[in-house]
C-alpha cells in the first residue's frame, strides 16, 4: 500500500515539475526519463536477478535502430515502428540471452560484452544504412503518434513521462510478483533455489527478455523523441551508464534507477559547468558514493528504516 | 504377496571425481513412511550419496528411482517438483530476506501447478508458511532477517522450508549440527511425527538422534554400502563397529 502510494506520488512530482520547472529542466527531464526506463530494463536482471550483464547496450541499440531504419529504410508510421523495435529487442535479448547463460560469473559478463560489441560492430558495418557514427535524423514530420507531434517540448516530455509510468508500474507489480520474487530468491542462493523447484535457468532467460524489451523501449522512445540515431548508443558506455545509474540509485530497488539517473545527469551537467575535466568530478563523487553508500541511494534508505520500499 | 513400490530406490549408484570414488555401487532403497538414517564417518560418502539423488551432480553411473519411476536423467528442480525436499549440509537459506519470505518462496513454488485462483493461493502460502514455522518453534521470530538469526535457528528455519514442501521424501544432510539440546529434543520429536506423513533420509553424526529416530541405518564406508539394518543390528554389527563406531556404540546408544 505504502510502496503504491510512493510510486503514484512520484509520478505526480513528475507531472508537476512540468509546470514548475523551466524549460532547461524540464527539456533534460524528458531526456531522464526515458533513460531511466533503460536504467529499470537493467535493474531487472542486474538488481533483482543478480546478473551482471555489460552488453545491455545491444538491447537498447536494438530499439533504437529497430524504430530509427523501420522509419528511415522502410517509411513506416511510428507506431508499426515501435512494434518493430519491440519485437526485434525481444528477439535479440531472447538469443543472446540464451547463449549468454550458459555461463556464469565473469564469463556471463565477457559474453555479454562481445555480444554488444558484435552489435556495435554491426551497425558501424551496415553504415550504408546506419550512417556509423555520425548517426541520422529522423524528420519531425515522421515523428507523430495519434497525431501528436513528438518534437513538440510538451508532448515530448508527457510521452516520455507516459513511457516511465507504464514501465515504472508494471516493473514495480512484476517485482512483487511470484516471479520477481523469484529472481530475488536466486539472486541471493541460486543453489537453494533450484533446490526449491526453481528452474532458475527459465527464469533468468525470461529476465533478460523482459529486461530487452524494457530497454528496447527506450532506445525506441530515444529515437522517436528526439529524433536521432547513432552508433554511440550501441558502443560500451551504453552498456556502463546504466550500471552506474542503477548502482547510484539503489540496484534492486524500483525508485533506484530514476534516482540514479536524476542524480548522475545532473552531476556530469553540473560538473562540466565547472570544469572541462569534468570526468574527474564525476569519477571522484561516484568512488565517495560507493563508499559511503555501498547499495545505492535508494538501498540504504530502505536499509536504514524503510524496510518497505520495493 | 502385493509388493509396495519404495518411495526411493538407487541401483549401482556411482560418482566419481577426478578418479576418485566417492559413492561406489550404492543399491539403497526406502520404503514410503520410513525414517531411514544414513550414517559413515567424514568422507564416507554421505552427501555426494544425497547430492546424487536430489540432482545436484550427475551420477557415473547407476540409476536412481523415486515412486518407481526413473529420475536419473531429470534435472533437480524437476526432481523437487515431483516431491522431493532436501536440506544442505551446510546450511543454505535466503540470507538477506525475512524467515517468513525464505519459507514463502518455498511454498509458491510447491503450490505453483495447483489451481488455486489468486486469493486462495494467497492464503495458502501464508496458512502453509505459518504451520511450517509453528512446528519448528520458529513463530515468532517470521518477521526476522535470516542472517540475524543463530545458526541453530537458521538450520531449523531450513528444515521449515522443507517441510513447507509437504514433500513425499525429505532429505536433511545433518540437520541437528548446531542446535542447542532442547532444540534436538523438538527436532527428534518432530521427525517422529512427520514419519507418519512423509519419509525421510537423514544424514546424521548425533548417535543418540540416529538410535531414537531412523527405522533402519544404513552405513557407508568408502562410498561403499557396509550395512544396513535396524538400529539394533546396526549396534551389534562387528564390522560397523570397526569402521565407524567404535568401542563406544554401546554407551552411545544406551
Amino acid at each position: 500500500m505504502k510502496a503504491w502510494l510512493l510510486h503514484l506520488g512520484v509520478l505526480a512530482l513528475l507531472v508537476l515539475a512540468w509546470f514548475v520547472l523551466p524549460p532547461y529542466h524540464t527539456g533534460n527531464l524528458a531526456r531522464i526519463l526515458v533513460l531511466a526506463v533503460y536504467a529499470q530494463g537493467f535493474n531487472l536482471v542486474f538488481g533483482y536477478a543478480g546478473l551482471l550483464s555489460l552488453g545491455h547496450a545491444l538491447f537498447f541499440a536494438a530499439g533504437l535502430y529497430g524504430l530509427g531504419l523501420s522509419i528511415q529504410q522502410f517509411g513506416l508510421p511510428a507506431l508499426p515502428a515501435i512494434g518493430v523495435a519491440l519485437f526485434f529487442s525481444a528477439a535479440v535479448a531472447a538469443v543472446t540471452g540464451y547463449l549468454a547463460l550458459r555461463t556464469r560469473g565473469v564469463a556471463f559478463m565477457i559474453v555479454t560484452l562481445m555480444f554488444a560489441q558484435t552489435g556495435y560492430l554491426v551497425v558501424l558495418y551496415a553504415g550504408t544504412w546506419t550512417r556509423g557514427d555520425e548517426g541520422f535524423v529522423i524528420a519531425r514530420a515522421a515523428r507523430t503518434l495519434f497525431g501528436l507531434d513528438l518534437a513538440d517540448e510538451r508532448i515530448r516530455y508527457f510521452a516520455a513521462l507516459t513511457l516511465f509510468a507504464i514501465v515504472f508500474l508494471s516493473l514495480a507489480a512484476l517485482v512483487s510478483s511470484g516471479f520477481g520474487r523469484s529472481l530475488v530468491a536466486i539472486r541471493e542462493n541460486e543453489e537453494r533455489a533450484r533446490l526449491l523447484g526453481y528452474d532458475v535457468q527459465r527464469i533468468k532467460w525470461r529476465a533478460i527478455i523482459v529486461s530487452g524489451v524494457v530497454s528496447g523501449a527506450a532506445g525506441a522512445a530515444y529515437a522517436l523523441l528526439f529524433g536521432y540515431a547513432g552508433a554511440t548508443f550501441a558502443s560500451v558506455q551504453y552498456s556502463i551508464l546504466p550500471l552506474l545509474w542503477v548502482l547510484l540509485g539503489g540496484p534492486g530497488t524500483t525508485i533506484g534507477p530514476l534516482i540514479g539517473t536524476v542524480f548522475m545527469f545532473y552531476l556530469v551537467d553540473f560538473a562540466s559547468e565547472i570544469t572541462d575535466a569534468y570526468l574527474l568530478l564525476v569519477g571522484l563523487a561516484l568512488i565517495a558514493l560507493t563508499l559511503f553508500l555501498p547499495r545505492g541511494i535508494a538501498g540504504e534508505l530502505r536499509r536504514r528504516g524503510l524496510t518497505w520500499l520495493p | 504377496m502385493a509388493t509396495v513400490t519404495p518411495v526411493l530406490q538407487t541401483r549401482g549408484l556411482s560418482k566419481s571425481f577426478g578418479g576418485v570414488d566417492a559413492v561406489r555401487d550404492v543399491d539403497l532403497t526406502v520404503s514410503e513412511h520410513e525414517v531411514r538414517a544414513l550414517i559413515g564417518p567424514n568422507g564416507a560418502g554421505k552427501s555426494t550419496f544425497t547430492g546424487l539423488v536430489v540432482g545436484r551432480f550427475a551420477p557415473s553411473a547407476g540409476s536412481i528411482r523415486f515412486d518407481g519411476r526413473d529420475i536419473t536423467a531429470l534435472p533437480a528442480h524437476e526432481r523437487i517438483r515431483l516431491g522431493i525436499a532436501y536440506t544442505f549440509q551446510i546450511t543454505s537459506v535466503f540470507a538477506e530476506l525475512s524467515v517468513r519470505e525464505n519459507v514463502a518462496l518455498a511454498v509458491r513454488r510447491a503450490l505453483a501447478t495447483l489451481n488455486l485462483g489468486r486469493r486462495g493461493r494467497h492464503r495458502e502460502v501464508r496458512r502453509r508458511v505459518d504451520g511450517a514455522l509453528a512446528q519448528v518453534g520458529l513463530d515468532e521470530r517470521a518477521e526476522a532477517i535470516a542472517s540475524d538469526m543463530a545458526y541453530g535457528h537458521q538450520r531449523l528455519l531450513e528444515i521449515a522450508m522443507g517441510l513447507a514442501q509437504a514433500p513425499r521424501l525429505f532429505i536433511m544432510d545433518e540437520p541437528t549440527q548446531g542446535l542447542a539440546l532442547d532444540e534436538i529434543e523438538r527436532f527428534v520429536d518432530l521427525v517422529k511425527r512427520l514419519s507418519a506423513s512423509t519419509t525421510i533420509l537423514l544424514i546424521e553424526h548425533n548417535m543418540p538422534v540416529v538410535m531414537r529416530c531412523a527405522d533402519r541405518i544404513s552405513v557407508l564406508e568408502s562410498g561403499r554400502l557396509l550395512a544396513e539394518g535396524t538400529p539394533g543390528q546396526i549396534r551389534a554389527d562387528e564390522a560397523v563397529q570397526a569402521a565407524y563406531l567404535g568401542r563406544d556404540v554401546g554407551s552411545v546408544a544406551s
